[in-house]
């Protein structure tokens, strides 16, 4: 028998005490036939990673609402005074838009480490799959976002020089 | 006759972690995932190092500048050692990127597992690295607040 296929988990294989007997197929999950295994050290660090992706995430999220008050503050000065300005208001899309990208990217890496949490209970090569697309996700919004900021920065510099 | 489970009955344990030792299949999907990200990680990690260059570059060139003029206070000093602290945050934080997205094409290359492993240390060193520079930037708002306050007292009373 070959050692190496043996241990791999290929189908579901939870562990919940409560649920179901162990090491039954999942009928719902038939993965296609792949060489490559995370294996213990792949494992083990992307479940020391999970913590650090949490906690980035938290602070995204606080960062977020503290967006949304000068919003909510800024938005309120502007109604008690009437917007005048178009900087002003340019501002407040700003924030506006601001907000909604941190609430994206923070809620990306919240489910990349409940991906990786599920993985680590229990092990099955969707929750793998999961943690992988929502990083890839998560990247791909903030090189977008790079280009858009590089893009922005180049406008700004030739703009000035005019 | 059944057993009740009670799940909140203090010493029982709930739920167990997987065996860690058991390899886990990678998906056509989770692969797939994995290679696009090189493209976009290679992207970020090359750009926060072109960034960390020219902080660091108009840090100097500030620090100097103003050497020059006889104009460098104690707060200017502190701003561009600031600056200074930034840029070489971002080159840390771009070579860990550029190492991932290295270690993502070697994986493209070789579809092995240690390969695969290696590519995941890499993303793990550079979520800590961000959660430490994350952690530190806090800390030093939280003194540069303090300081404030304490400044803003003193000239109150």
């Amino acid at each position: 028998m070959n050692h190496s296929s043996q241990n791999v988990s290929t189908v579901a294989a939870p562990v919940l005490k409560a649920s179901a007997p162990t090491g039954q197929p999942d009928p719902l999950f038939s993965p296609q036939k792949s060489s490559l295994a995370l294996n213990i050290h792949a494992q083990q660090a992307l479940i020391s990673c999970k913590g650090w992706v949490r906690f980035l995430s938290v602070m995204g999220f606080i960062s977020f609402a503290l967006v949304i008050i000068a919003f909510i503050a800024g938005l309120v000065a502007h109604v008690e005074e009437g917007i005048t300005s178009g900087i002003g208001l340019i501002q407040m899309v700003v924030f506006a838009v601001m907000s909604v990208v941190l609430f994206i990217l923070s809620f990306r890496l919240s489910k990349f480490a409940g991906s990786i949490t599920r993985m680590q209970l229990v092990g099955q090569p969707v929750d793998f799959e999961a943690a992988m697309v929502e990083q890839m996700k998560f990247w791909a919004l903030f090189g977008v976002l790079t280009i858009m900021w590089m893009i922005i920065a180049l406008i700004s510099v030739i703009s000035s020089r005019v | 006759m059944e057993q009740e489970f009670n799940p909140y009955a203090s010493g029982e344990v709930y739920q167990e972690y997987a065996d860690p030792s058991v390899g886990i299949a990678v998906t056509p999907v989770a692969l797939g995932a994995i290679l696009k990200t090189r493209v976009w990680v290679k992207l970020v990690g090359i750009v926060m190092l072109l960034i960390s260059v020219l902080t660091i570059i108009g840090a100097l060139v500030t620090m100097r500048g103003l050497e020059i003029l006889g104009s460098v206070g104690v707060m200017i000093s502190v701003i561009v050692m600031l600056y200074i602290f930034i840029g070489a945050a971002y080159i840390f934080m771009a070579v860990r990127l550029l190492k991932y997205a290295g270690a993502i094409k070697k994986l493209s290359l070789s579809q092995d597992t240690n390969d695969l492993a290696r590519a995941m240390e890499m993303q793990t060193k550079f979520w800590k690295l961000v959660g430490i520079l994350t952690i530190i930037l806090m800390s030093l708002y939280a003194v540069l607040i303090g300081i404030t306050i304490i400044m803003a007292s003193r000239q109150t009373f």
